[in-house]
Order: C-alpha cells, then structure tokens, then sequence
C-alpha cells in the first residue's frame, strides 16, 4: 500500500488510528504489528511470509547470541542470511545478466519480483543484530515488539531506516497525546502535499519528455523536473513516515534536511537521507577504519561505501556508478577542494550541477540513455536546441520549478513557525493545511498518474 | 504560555485530521453508489471479488482502490478541482483534452506509428480495387484541435492532424478524396463545427462536410432548416476531462423544407423507424445519440428519391449526423460501422452492387481504431 492512495488514506488509516488508540497500551505493539502486516500484505501478499520469516530470523538470532559462546558465528550467520535473501530477490536477475555477459552462456534470466521495502527492512534487522552483538542494545524478549518494530508501517517501505537502538526505548514507553497527533497529522500533510502535488505532478513533465531524442532545452527540464520529483517523492514520503509515528507516539529521526541549499557534495549527503548515510557510516565505512587510516586506505574506504550505497538503490550498472560518481566526488573535494575555498555563489550552483548530472545517471534506464541525457543538457548530441516538444514542458513546468525550488529551501518552513507565533497567523496555516488536505484528496481521487519511485529499491 | 498555544493549534488541527479522514471513509461506507457515471460516461467500478485467490494475487487489493477512487464522496467536485487546480499550475491538457478557450474544448491527437497508417491505406485501397465497379471516396474530418488551432496555440499538446490527413489522402491512391479543410477554415469563425464539451462534429458543421462531399461526389442538395431540439447537452470532453465550462451545447437538425418518406431498417435488430432521429434519446446524457439512437453493425435506409443510386458508407459516430444530408441523394444507403461490424463487407459489396463508396471518419477515431483494417482485410 502506499500513503498516497484513497485506500491508505480513507480506509487503513482511519481503521489503525480507531484500534490503535481504543486498545489499551500494552496492546498497542499488536495492533501496529498485525496492521503494518495488512500493509505489507496490500502489495505483496506472497511477500509477507518473507516478512515473517525475517522476524522470526532476527528475533531468534539475537536470543541465540545473548546466550551462545561463539556469537560471532551468529552474527555471520545471520549477516549472510540477511543479505542472501536480499541478495537473492534483488540482486539475481543483475548476477546472472552480467554472468552472462561475460561468459556468453546461455543461462536463463531469474526474474524474482522485488519485495517492496526488503532494502529498507533488511538494513533495519541488521542493525539490530549488529547493535545486540556489539552489546549497546538487549535483544528484545517480546516478538509481538519486535515484529512491530521490524514491519512498522510508516517506514516499512521507503524509510526512514530506523536503527532499533533509537526506537528500543519508545516500544516499551511512548507519550501518546493529542498535541503529538496533531503534529503528526500536520506533518502527515505537508509530506502527503509535497508527494501528490509536487512529485507527481513534476514527473508527468519527466514522462512527458521521455529519454530519447532530448533537445537541449528539453534534457535540462527534464533533469530539472526529476531532480525536484524525486526530493519531493522522497522527503514527501519520509514526512509522512514522520507524521505518522508522531500519530503512533513515535519519535522517528528526521531524513532530509534541505539538502539542495548544501554548499559541497559532502553537505549535500549530510542533508540528503541521513539514515542511510548514517547507517553505512555505522556499519560498514567505520568498521573499514574510516578516515582514521592511511590515505590508500582511506580511497579504499569511501570508494567501498559509495559502491554499496549505489548498489543498494537498485540492480543496474547506473546506480553503480552513480554511487561510484559520488565517491570520487567526495574524494575530490577532501583532497583537492580542501585547500580552495570557494565563495558560496559558486559552491552551491556548482554542488546542485553535479547533483543533477547525478540524478540524469540515476534515472536513466542505461547508461547508455544516460551519457545521452547528459550530453544532450550540453548540446552533444542533442535535437537541436528546442522544439515543440521541450516549449510544451517548459510552459506547463516552470511555475511548478519556481515553487519547488522555493519549497526545497528552508523558507516555506521558517516562515510557518514564524506564523504561528500569533492568531491570525495560526489561522492562516490551519486554512493553509486544510486546504492541502483537500487538494491532495482531489488529485488522488482523480488518480491519473501516481508512481512508486522505490520499487528498485 | 506560548508553548500552550501552540499545543491547541496542533490539537484543534489533530481533531480536523481525525475528523475529515474517518468522516470521508464513512461516507464512503455508507453512501449509496452509483454503477455508471453520466459524467464520464462509464460503468464504475464495482466491489471487487473477494477470495483467497483474488487477495493472494493481489487482484481484490487493485479493485479496491479502483473501486474507492470511482465511489469516493463529492468525487465529480474533487475531480474538478484536481483538473482545475492542475490548469493553474500549468497543465495544458487533462487527460488528452485541452481547452481551446474558456468555452470551448478539444481532444488532442496522437500521431500513430508509420506503419499502423501504411496498414490502413493498404487496406482501404485494396478493397476499393476489388469493388472498381463502385466509385470510392473518402472523407478524412479533422477534429477541433485541428481546425481551430489558432485558438489551440502553437504549443498545444499531441501531434499535427494536418500532416497525417495529407499522409493518408497521399496512401489512397485508388480513391477521390474529399478534403473539408478548406470549406472549415472558411467557416471556423462563423459556425461552430464542433461541439464544445462534445468530440462530435455539430449538424452545422456536418452540412460543411456535406457540401465539401457534395462538390467531389455530385450530390442533390435541398432547402433546410436548421432547428435546436435541445439545449442541455454536456459531451464525453466535459466529464473526461473535469473541465466545466460556462454553458452547455445546443444540438440542431436540419430538416429539409420538402417532406421526403424513407425507412431506416437496423438490421440484426429486426427493428424499422421512419426517421434519422430518436428524440426519446434526448432524456439521457449523451444527446448526440439523437441521430439514429447510436451506432449499429448495419443500417439499411431505403428512400424515395427516386434516383435509383446505392451507396455503401464505412463510417464512424461522425457520420450519424451526416447521413441525412444524403437522403435526396440515394435511393439505398448501408450505413456499416466496423467497430460492431462482424460479417463479411465484400459479400454484402458483392450482393448490392452500390455506385458508391464513402468511407467518413473523423481523424482521431481513425488513428486508434483498428477494426476498419480487420473488417476489410477479413475477404
């Protein structure tokens, strides 16, 4: 299921709250655990069974290691397992493809329908096992908890990646109140706004120009309009995780944090999903050694990183390399850009070039179509400056350019809490929202275009 | 004391959150529902099957949000707003539908591949060389988009009907064409050639055609008047979009001033009237079902004009309001419409023996339409 849709909003939604907030609190764990299964269960029915099986998996994995002697041959085991089922759904059809690139044998393709999610709750489970074995967190007694943590349906299937030692206190004690819900429920519909009304309606200009045979004017718009279609897709979809848990009494850790104002690459992904970035630095990047290591290493380090960050947003050789294009842009600037500083003018156009020639990479279908998009934005190759076409996307697209460019800024937001410091002011928002409301069930009601972006990851 | 303000700011917005989603999903529960939208013109969707088989596969889950989406309270209004909105924020088309001007709308054209048209024109040829005896012509009606796209505006969305008529009156080279382009751009500004919330081409705008037809084909012309028999129409434009307009259509007949008797047989029905139109069709949505009740497989028209020609007419909706300008024409006339048409075209063309052939469609049904090709390939 996913929160932009009538069903979520207009049936699931309402029936979570009524149960969730009627049961008493220890009951509470149940009802989200059995309701984010429902979820899950919405678009993957099949799939919940995996779910289950990944419960069951970590569940057992950190009891065994609390009592065994040899827990690191659980926590191996358990690592293994985790990413071999990953691995398995996500990354079989990539393997055998290149497998038979190479050596030209004729296997047959293993198209295995991607569970929605399974990078999101994979890296959650691994967290906690990880966290049990390394002892800064007890492994959790209660399944119904457990489950409740792992299948958790705000985040379950586009993240926020929550750790379980952020969130391990507030299973067993969590402040529900009405203020908290109301917070929620505004949160809720500032993302539900950004998704619906800005994502979506930035990416029919994306399909509208399609990839192929792009004027120059016709790949900038295009890179553009994706460019804001995705941070509104994603950080949208993030509030509304956000919203969500406040509704629940949870207190989830925030995931973007404007990051197209960011002055350098190594800003932009200090801003841009945090939890995953976090959760690599934890997990992978400083059990290399981190910065802390000889220089070589250090090249080794990031370069590791940013290949399974890449990897981790989809089977493609694009996602490769546009995680490979931001590592060497993170080296880039820690050993070369170090020493210039460059006046905030020229960072931060600069910054958002390479963070849009980043995007063109990520969402092209190849890398072929790729270097034709990105040669078209400099005329390489390109149909010619304009046409008919690319004039067409830019009159319906450029208010919509203006005014996500402005809500990618801290602005719109400042300017909200400054309202709310007086009446009128207070007033205002409340209409403000309120109207988003309706506008959002107005656009999902007439349901013409509503795409999942993380169906690759 | 500031915090405490603010908390009943974000509770009173709390309990408005809480109280428009369970109060939509309510009425949503209870309110009674509609099987067919007037507006759209559609079956909506109904409550989908549910099973074990139809919840593992997931088809229960996908019926039910169609099912939410077709049923969903003041869904007319939300879907009017949402296109309305959408305008404002720079949407030039909903749907595929664009607005000429504050009153009048269009559908936009796509253009199909290469060889969908070389498929068509192959297949048009051939069957008039099999019937050389008849004289075949065809009449290629541009729609709205076309003809009015001054006020379209050179960025309007979709692809040129100019370049693809010319495409295919250039594939027929077995038949005459009848090109109405220029007797519309004559008249664009004077008469109103299409409806505004309607696809279909007015009466007024048919008599343009049939005089363009006229010129090529040597029809008899006669004296009429034109009449409105209705004032409240709102076509498929309207409700497929969601734009509203400021006023509703008005559909004319034109009755010729000398009376004339002629039958009109639906065959496979079994059914016989006496005129073009059935007026009891006025009491629903779609008024254009006014000339000849809507589309048949086969319509035999038999007239008294005395002139002893048969024609044969391959037509789409377009001609509906077109044939009564061929009654004085026409001793017999076997209206077909291929896209219910399921019997064998060169037999019936075989058995009558008609002088002519029309073939009269508009631009966009012919582009997506694919029967015509199957009809006339099936020998």
């Amino acid at each position: 299921m996913v929160f932009s849709g009538l069903v979520f909003l207009f049936i699931f939604l309402p029936s979570v709250l009524l149960v969730y907030y009627l049961v008493p609190f220890k009951r509470k764990n149940a009802v989200l655990a059995m309701f984010s299964l429902v979820f899950y269960a919405w678009g993957e029915p099949v799939y919940v069974l995996l779910m289950l099986y990944s419960v069951v998996l970590n569940y057992a994995s950190a009891l065994i290691m609390e009592s065994s002697p040899n827990k690191k041959q659980v926590l191996v085991f358990n690592v293994v397992t985790n990413l071999l089922i990953l691995g398995f759904f996500k990354y079989c059809g990539f393997l055998t493809g290149i497998v038979r690139d190479i050596t030209g044998a004729d296997i047959p393709e293993l198209k295995v329908a991607l569970p929605i999610g399974i990078s999101f709750y994979t890296f959650q489970a691994l967290s906690y096992v990880i966290d049990v074995y390394r002892g800064k967190v007890k492994p959790q007694r209660n399944i119904v908890d457990f489950a409740a943590y792992i299948a958790m349906f705000p985040q379950l299937i586009a993240g926020p990646i929550v750790r379980y030692s952020d969130i391990s206190a507030q299973l067993r004690k969590r402040r529900i109140s009405l203020e908290g819900f109301g917070r929620g429920s505004m949160r809720f519909t500032f993302g539900l706004a950004k998704k619906v009304l800005l994502a979506n309606v930035l990416g029919e200009t994306v399909e509208m120009l399609g990839t192929g045979d792009l004027t120059v004017l016709g790949a900038w718009i295009a890179a553009v309009c994706f460019t804001l279609q995705i941070y509104f897709d994603f950080s949208g979809y993030s509030d509304m995780a956000i919203g969500l848990g406040r509704m629940l009494g949870f207190r989830i850790g925030e995931n973007f944090d404007h990051p197209y104002i960011s002055s350098s690459v190594t800003e932009f992904w200090r801003r841009w999903h945090i939890s995953l970035g976090s959760w690599f630095r934890e997990y992978v990047y400083i059990p290399l050694g981190g910065n802390r290591v000889s220089a070589a290493k250090h090249i080794r380090n990031i370069m590791i990183v940013w290949f399974l960050t890449g990897l981790w947003h989809g089977a493609a050789w694009n996602f490769i390399v546009w995680g490979l294009y931001y590592g060497l842009l993170l080296l880039f600037e820690k050993y070369v850009l170090s020493h210039i500083k460059l006046p905030k003018a020229v960072a931060l156009p600069l910054t958002m070039l390479f963070v849009i020639i980043g995007w063109v990479i990520f969402s092209a279908n190849d890398m072929a179509s790729a270097f034709s998009s990105i040669g078209a934005m400099f005329g390489a190759g390109a149909a010619g400056l304009t046409d008919k076409l690319s004039v067409l996307a830019l009159i319906e697209s450029w208010k919509l350019i203006i005014v996500g460019a402005l809500f990618a800024t801290p602005l719109p937001a400042m300017l909200c809490k400054k309202l709310t410091d007086n009446e009128a002011g207070k007033a205002a928002v409340m209409i403000y929202a309120m109207a988003l409301l309706v506008l959002c069930t107005a656009f999902m009601s007439a349901q013409s275009y509503n795409p999942f972006m993380y169906f690759r990851f | 004391m500031k915090k405490n303000k603010n908390s009943l700011f974000y509770k009173l917005y709390g309990v408005i959150f809480a109280a428009v989603i369970i109060g939509c999903t309510f009425c949503f529960v209870i309110l009674p529902k509609n099987e067919y939208s007037s507006r759209e013109k559609r079956v909506l969707a109904s409550f989908p099957q549910l099973s074990a088989a139809s919840v593992t596969d997931g088809r229960f889950m996908e019926g039910l949000e169609d099912y939410e989406a077709d049923h969903f309270p003041a869904r007319d209004g939300l879907i009017t707003l949402k296109t309305e909105a959408a305008a404002l924020m720079g949407k030039k088309s909903s749907h595929g539908i664009i607005r000429l001007d504050a009153d009048h709308l269009a559908e936009c054209f796509t253009e199909p591949g290469a060889q969908d048209t070389t498929e068509l024109t192959w297949a048009v040829n051939a069957f008039a060389t099999r019937h050389a005896d008849s004289k075949t012509y065809f009449c290629l009606v541009p729609n709205a988009v076309s003809t009015y796209s001054d006020r379209a505006g050179e960025y309007c969305p979709g692809d040129d009907q100019n370049a693809y008529i010319d495409d295919i009156y250039r594939g027929l080279s077995s038949l005459k064409a009848i090109d109405v382009r220029e007797i519309f751009a004559l008249n664009k500004d004077r008469v109103d050639i299409y409806y505004a919330s309607d696809h279909h081409w007015t009466s007024d705008g048919a008599y343009m055609g049939f005089l363009a037809a006229q010129a090529v084909m040597g029809l008899t012309s006669q004296e009429y008047s034109a009449v409105v028999i209705d004032n409240e129409f709102l076509g498929t434009l309207s409700g497929s979009s969601g734009y509203t307009l400021s006023k509703m259509d008005s559909v004319k007949v034109y009755l010729p001033l000398s009376q004339q008797n002629y039958t009109v047989s639906y065959d496979g029905e079994g059914r016989m009237a006496v005129s073009c139109y059935d007026t009891t069709k006025l009491e629903e949505d779609d008024k254009y079902l006014v000339f000849f009740g809507g589309n048949y497989p086969r319509i035999t028209i038999k007239t008294d004009c005395g002139e002893g020609r048969k024609l044969l007419l391959i037509k789409d909706s377009y001609a509906n309001c077109f044939v009564p300008f061929l009654l004085r024409s026409y001793e017999q006339i076997t209206v077909i419409d291929p896209r219910y048409y399921s019997e064998d075209l060169d037999l019936q063309a075989d058995s009558v023996g008609y002088d002519d052939i029309l073939f009269l469609y508009n631009v966009n049904t012919l582009s997506k339409d694919n029967c015509l090709v199957s009809v006339l390939n099936n020998r």
